[in-house]
């Protein structure tokens, strides 16, 4: 983690690539496919220089950077008195908000996203949701359904890992053609565990070490579920650019592909890839990691928010669009 | 129903691409267009757009256009989601790009541009109303989609111009009586070129037909003067008016020009009926091979049920060449198909059949096809109004036969048929009389054909150099100075008679040396003859031994060298026609 007040490195020189960055994040729970509560993914998209510059901007005389090494302003004392989310107090996540308005205060009611609420926990989420959303330089697009929509429709079996990765990969296959000329897509998906006994682990038939004493679960680098979602990921991509025809060809060479679309699953890979063809962004990653995976978790957060239309007890109510650079597909209109 | 292609301008609504254009091209099929006569005229437009001016035009105009199922290509569900309605053609857009297309406005291609359309459109605003009304006046004489609106023309204007324009019927008939105006004028049309078929006719009458239409439908669109001159040439090279069929033919041209230059989507192809003008007029002039160059265009670019009459017209040339097989079979199919269709033109072919067998030497079937034909005439124009070329056919088959008295007989019966109808005198009637006083060694009969003929000069419309040369030949045979024999070869080398000049030259010179600038002429000419039959070999078909052509006539003409001797000619003398009236064995001395 970055500690709060740790200064930006050497920003390195600007690059002439066309680079894009894209941060995702997931909602749901992705081991049942037949759940009627809202999947998906959501990410940001953003060259590096605008993601730089946006953790610098000032939201009601705090700094981004500073709002996103800590938990949504408000919350410190319920997480310090809660021993289980006491690794929370460092980063900037929406679901520990959601949970202490629903549980702890009780809000209940239909607020919109312009409302400035006398509790000062949504008063600064629905603060944070609107300079998301505001934007001009960050994309913020994610795909959602229901379980049943977002995994019942694709040749992706009973892996989740590859779901995400095919949800990742129509996302941003969807917005490339608008990047401009020669773009270069990096992706770093959200990190993900899964249960070693899932039957998606079975993918690739490799051995899984054995978790930690106590879980069950495994991080997605051991299970061979990064590089199936990687490899949904990218098929999907290709695949959705040249649903077109002709239109977009596909480069023939792995190479030539991976030059134009590319995904990560660490910051460590990322950062390498990086460092070849744009020394600011390698920077970036390497030291803004854990707050640009929290503006992920506020783009998934806003699309669940946005997007889920079940009854809830508090309920927040967005303008159509959300915000200029905001778009959120339901994985019926784009996934058929 | 052509395909379309547009440029999909997709838009992500997002502000940070709001300057990134995406537009990759997309396609649609165009609708299944039907124009129609209009209930009712103009009506003003509801928007500005080149496409709504131009469906007003044609309302103007008193039809409109309508269109079932024109369909955009549907763009893949993920991307769909970019796609505003407005980024798509409408269906009223679609249409309008399609009568576009339709009406010729602009050249039609296996995938049009929709873009590149509309811009063609709008460069011509100003003279959209008036291209519209040339085109379709043309659309209306020419094309072979249905013209609906109304019972009476749903089924039948289709019909009625192909029996008026392309079968070319004397005995039209139609009880329509259109209130539109170009309708009504295309209607004019047609009855007045049914009239002018059964009647004598000179260049004036359809210069009259052209200003009485003009005068009805002001101003004449193009496509009529054009349908009026194409006519006029046919039927003026029909009747032997040769130098007003020429007239008439230039200005088909003229006509044909200022089209293409209104209506850019005929610029492409061939206007249909423009290879057989060309054709038919390099025919005349005994250019084959740009004759069968034209034709053969027009055999590539037409339909199939306008191949009956081309076979007829190049089994014409293909006579001339001396490809009698070649001819005879092109004739028998296009006689097949115009007796099955009822084609009024198919006595044509039948006198077209019996030139062939005459020149084969089948005196019989040809004597039989010539009967038909005359039949057919009869039939089609009543006893008075049959002309007398066939009857002088008939005459010539009874001379070749021996039948001398018969040959007489028809040669009278087609002076007195054409007395009827003209004054001219029938130069060809009277070859066969020359010829038939000189089978009778009546050298004296001989001479006063040929005092008839020069005393027929200043009646006659065209030169009619073939009957008169030989006329002037038989002449020479009975006595006349060879003078006169050397300028009837030098008039018919002029026109091009090669075969013929061949055939004759021993009458007018004893010895082979001294016709050597005349074998040197028409062995130049056979080559390039030789070269024409060759460019043509899916109408040619196979080479038949015993045919005249140019390769078995340049070859007769290379034994004569060889041996200095007319001799050599002998075996075909009697398959060169009309030569083989007068040809003998022995030139006078």
């Amino acid at each position: 983690m970055t500690p709060p007040d740790a200064k930006p490195r050497n920003p390195g020189t600007p690059s002439t690539v066309n680079l894009w960055l894209a941060i995702g994040d997931e909602t749901g729970r992705f081991e049942d496919s037949q759940s009627s509560s809202l999947h998906g993914v959501g990410l940001i998209l953003a060259r590096p220089a605008t993601l730089a510059a946006a953790l610098n901007e000032s939201l009601n005389g705090k700094t981004i950077r500073q709002r996103m090494d800590a938990p949504v302003a408000g919350l410190e004392e319920w997480l310090q008195r809660n021993p289980a989310k006491a690794g929370e107090l460092g980063r900037h996540h929406v679901r520990e908000a959601w949970e202490y308005l629903h549980e702890e205060r009780k809000v209940k009611g239909e607020y919109s996203l312009g409302a400035t609420p006398g509790e000062p926990v949504l008063a600064n989420l629905l603060s944070a949701f609107r300079w998301l959303a505001g934007h001009p330089g960050i994309v913020s697009l994610g795909i959602c359904g229901s379980g049943k929509e977002v995994m019942g429709n694709f040749a992706t079996g009973s892996d989740r890992m590859a779901v995400l990765g095919t949800l990742y990969g129509r996302t941003l296959a969807l917005v490339k053609p608008f990047l401009g000329a020669s773009p270069r897509i990096r992706m770093l998906p959200g990190r993900r565990s899964e249960e070693i006994d899932d039957a998606s682990i079975q993918r690739a038939g490799q051995h899984v070490p054995a978790p930690s004493a106590g879980t069950k679960r495994q991080t997605t680098s051991k299970t061979g579920g990064n590089r199936a979602l990687l490899d949904a990921m990218e098929r999907q991509f290709w695949q959705t650019l040249a649903s077109m025809g002709d239109q977009w060809p596909v480069p023939p060479g792995p190479s030539a592909r991976q030059t134009v679309f590319a995904g990560y699953m660490s910051r460590e890979a990322l950062v390498t890839a990086l460092e070849r063809e744009d020394r600011q962004a390698a920077n970036l990653v390497r030291g803004e990691e854990n707050r640009l995976n929290s503006l992920a978790d506020m783009a998934c957060s806003l699309m669940a928010a946005s997007c889920d239309s079940r009854a809830r007890d508090l309920h927040i109510r967005f303008p159509d669009p959300i915000g200029p650079n905001v778009r959120f597909f339901s994985a019926s209109e784009v996934m058929a | 129903m052509s395909r379309w292609r547009f440029a999909l301008r997709l838009d992500s609504g997002l502000a940070l691409f709001a300057g990134q254009a995406v537009a990759p091209a997309w396609q649609a099929d165009g609708p299944r267009l039907q124009i129609d006569v209009a209930p009712t005229a103009g009506g003003s437009s509801p928007d500005e757009s080149v496409f709504s001016a131009l469906s007003q035009a044609l309302r103007v105009q008193s039809f409109a256009a309508a269109g079932k199922a024109g369909e955009v290509a549907p763009v893949p569900i993920p991307w769909r989601v970019w796609v505003k309605s407005t980024a798509l053609p409408s269906a009223s857009e679609l249409l309008a790009a399609e009568l576009a297309l339709e009406l010729w406005l602009v050249p039609s291609r296996e995938i049009n541009d929709l873009d590149t359309v509309k811009g063609a459109l709008e460069a011509r605003r100003a003279t959209l109303h008036e291209d519209v009304r040339e085109a379709l006046a043309y659309w209306l004489l020419g094309s072979t989609h249905p013209l609906g609106g109304r019972p009476d023309l749903e089924k039948s204007w289709r019909s009625d111009t192909h029996e008026v324009l392309v079968r070319r019927s004397p005995d039209w008939r139609s009880r329509r009586r259109p209130l539109e105006p170009l309708l009504a004028a295309a209607q004019s049309l047609f009855e007045e070129f049914t009239r002018l078929r059964r009647i004598p006719v000179t260049l004036a009458s359809y210069e009259e037909l052209a200003d009485s239409l003009g005068a009805q439908t002001p101003p004449l669109p193009i496509a009529f003067r054009q349908a009026i001159w194409w006519e006029a040439g046919y039927q003026l090279a029909a009747l032997g008016f040769h130098r007003e069929a020429g007239v008439a033919t230039d200005r088909y041209r003229e006509a044909c020009d200022e089209l293409r230059q209104r209506l850019p989507g005929l610029a492409a192809g061939e206007i249909p009926g423009f290879g057989v003008s060309v054709g038919q007029r390099a025919y005349y002039r005994g250019d084959f091979r740009t004759a069968l160059e034209a034709y053969w265009r027009e055999w590539q670019s037409g339909s199939e049920r306008h191949r009956s009459r081309l076979r007829r017209l190049i089994a014409n040339v293909f006579t001339d060449l001396g490809a009698l097989s070649a001819a005879r079979r092109l004739a028998e199919q296009a006689l097949s198909d115009q007796e099955i269709d009822g084609d009024p033109e198919a006595y044509k072919t039948l006198g077209r059949c019996g030139e062939i067998a005459l020149r084969k030497g089948d005196l019989e079937r040809a004597a039989d096809f010539y009967q038909r034909s005359q039949a057919a005439q009869e039939e089609l124009f009543g006893a008075a109004g049959v002309s007398g070329r066939t009857a002088v056919y008939r005459g010539h088959v009874a001379l070749l036969a021996e039948r001398l008295d018969e040959a007489a007989d028809r040669y009278a019966e087609a002076h007195a048929a054409d007395a009827l109808k003209e004054s001219r005198l029938n130069a060809y009637a009277l070859m066969g009389e020359a010829a038939l006083a000189l089978k009778r060694e009546d050298r004296a009969a001989v001479i006063a054909c040929l005092d008839r003929l020069q005393g027929a000069d200043e009646s006659s419309n065209d030169r009619d150099v073939l009957p008169r040369a030989v006329v002037a030949l038989a002449a020479v045979v009975a006595g006349v100075p060879h003078e006169k024999g050397r300028a009837a070869i030098a008039d018919l080398l002029e026109d091009n008679y090669m075969a013929e000049t061949l055939m004759l030259l021993p009458l007018v010179y004893r010895q082979v040396g001294m016709a050597s600038k005349a074998l040197n002429r028409i062995k130049d000419t056979l080559q390039q003859w030789d070269r024409a039959l060759a460019g043509v070999p899916e109408l040619l078909g196979e080479r038949v031994d015993g045919d005249p052509t140019p390769e078995a006539l340049l070859a007769a003409i290379a034994e004569v060298r060889r041996r200095d001797s007319w001799q050599a000619l002998a075996p075909w003398r009697s398959r060169i026609f009309p030569a083989s009236l007068i040809a003998i064995a022995k030139p006078p001395a």
